[in-house]
């Protein structure tokens, strides 16, 4: 067999392999997979009965799901294999619409020793980039809350939400952690503030890094040793 | 891709489950497998590149694994600085994936554009006469010793010596530094953009403080990306030799092979413009 027979067989493979690449790119679908929504609790520093709750988006595809399950946008957005065909002008329309007022209010809740805060949207300005804000009023001034999310996971269960609080307290909501309590008055244990959460991270990334090195090297000294033999043999 | 997504659930699931279990690592193999397998992650022009410059089992281990190098590294800066640093107050997601589509993009244009020199010159010169000499006394039988993998290479690098002249002295070691470099970018442009998937893991398990299982399982779904990827180039070894016997008894196919390599590489040239061009038009629609 010439090496010149070889190259041209494997060059015809090559082109049949890359016929198959040239294929479109698969339009963009709603995935509770991928860039996740996020909600931030804070107390508003003048009023300690208020609670302000922050929901910002994933990616702009949810935002769009989520407007035509409430109606706001036609059904033909959503094609038959799932994917969404979002618009730059999505965000307006859900934002100004009181359904999606509704089920901000009716998804996130607030409550301060078992008793509901009253919550009131704020008209959002920038929904796909900034969110949108929702003050609840809580009979008295509070110090631990107690926030429920089920942002999205009506539409479907795999949606999570990646929640942030005071001095970097940090929670996940999903379908089954709905409810999660918040401190608001400083008294957070330094385990679970910004500051120790990142170091905890850095000391586990750096284990497991360390790990991996070794495993590394040790497994190129086995196979250098193991070819070494061979030659020998 | 629904078996894909159901893993990708499932492994959202085992990340908030307190222990550490093997089915969570199983899950996230699987998961990697599964994501690898949908189209988009760069497979069947690893696979050309691999025909085209005459690959081996062993070069297809390197793109595998540095897909999966890549992709762990990506998902864990992007990760890291998303939980935080307050990435997403300075780009969006959505946004940034985006320009590491276009970064992809650029590096198959130049991996192709390289690739195509290559073709047209007749191959590097240079490097040729740099590394000729050490080869010829020794290098054909340390890779002989070294491969398991049959007779099929061992007899690449026998006729490389006779029949290769115009592409410029193409020995063993000397194709290794050829291609090596293209298969490493090829590699790190497939793991460059985060598996969204791989991505809310390790979020969740920075949000958690569980961040070394989170990268524990964004490594075993890399390796999963990174078996397909292997299993990929894989086949595209194995599959010339299958064609090259077909082109040694049908004479159309022999034409068609004479100038398919330089087509391939012009392929992979103008696919990585189109997933810039892609990524580019994205851009304008997200921002």
């Amino acid at each position: 067999m010439s090496f010149h027979g070889r190259r041209r067989g494997r060059g015809a493979l090559a082109l049949a392999a890359f016929a198959v690449t040239v294929s479109v790119p698969a339009p963009a679908s709603a995935h509770p997979f991928g860039d996740p929504q996020t909600v931030t609790v804070a107390r508003d520093e003048q009023r300690p009965e208020v609670v302000h709750v922050q929901w910002r988006v994933g990616g702009p595809d949810d935002l769009t799901l989520l407007g035509v399950s409430l109606g706001l946008l036609p059904e033909d957005r959503v094609l038959l294999d799932g994917a969404v065909e979002y618009r730059y002008t999505d965000p307006a329309v859900i934002g100004a619409s009181d359904r999606f007022a509704g089920y901000l209010l009716q998804q996130i809740t607030v409550a301060d020793g078992g008793q509901a805060c009253t919550g009131v949207v704020e008209p959002p300005k920038a929904l796909g980039l900034k969110g949108a804000t929702v003050d609840y009023t809580c009979p008295g001034p509070v110090d631990t809350v107690t926030v429920g999310v089920r942002m999205l996971t009506d539409l479907n269960p795999a949606y999570r939400t990646l929640a942030t609080g005071p001095q970097g307290q940090r929670a996940v909501y999903d379908s089954n952690a709905q409810s999660h309590d918040w401190v608001l008055d400083g008294r957070v244990a330094p385990a679970t503030t910004t500051g120790g959460l990142a170091r905890s991270a850095a000391v586990q990334i750096a284990g497991v890094a360390g790990g991996v090195l070794v495993a590394v090297v040790a497994i190129l000294i086995v196979s250098r040793r193991l070819r070494r033999r061979r030659v020998v043999a | 891709m629904t078996f894909a997504a159901s893993f990708s659930d499932r492994l959202q699931d085992v990340i908030q489950s307190p222990g550490v279990t093997p089915l969570a690592f199983l899950l996230a193999f699987l998961a990697g497998a599964g994501h690898a397998v949908t189209p988009g992650h760069g497979k069947s022009l690893a696979a050309a590149y691999l025909v085209g410059s005459r690959g081996r089992v062993r070069d297809a281990a390197w793109l595998g694994g540095s897909v999966a190098v890549m992709h762990t590294l990506s998902v864990l800066v992007i990760g890291v600085a998303w939980t935080f640093l307050s990435l997403s107050d300075v780009i969006r997601m959505e946004t940034l994936t985006t320009w590491l589509q276009v970064g992809a993009g650029v590096i198959v244009l130049a991996t192709g554009i390289w690739i195509l020199r290559q073709h047209l010159r007749g191959g590097g010169h240079g490097h040729d006469h740099h590394h000729g000499h050490s080869h010829s006394h020794g290098h054909t039988h340390s890779h002989a010793a070294a491969h398991t993998h049959g007779p099929t290479d061992d007899h690449a690098v026998a006729h490389d010596h006779g029949g290769s002249q115009e592409h410029g002295h193409s020995h063993g070691h000397e194709r290794d530094q050829v291609k090596r470099p293209g298969l490493l970018l090829l590699g790190i442009s497939g793991g460059l953009t985060p598996s969204p998937a791989a991505f809310l893991v390790l979020a969740t398990g920075l949000f958690l403080g569980r961040a070394g299982f989170a990268l524990l399982l964004v490594l075993t779904f890399g390796l999963g990306m990174a078996v397909v990827l292997f299993g990929v180039g894989l086949l595209a070894v194995a599959g010339s030799t299958i064609v090259v016997r077909g082109a040694r008894s049908h004479s159309l196919l022999q034409l068609a092979t004479r100038v398919a390599p330089v087509l391939a590489a012009a392929g992979i040239t103008v696919f990585g413009a189109v997933i810039i061009a892609t990524a580019a038009f994205h851009l304008t629609t997200v921002t």
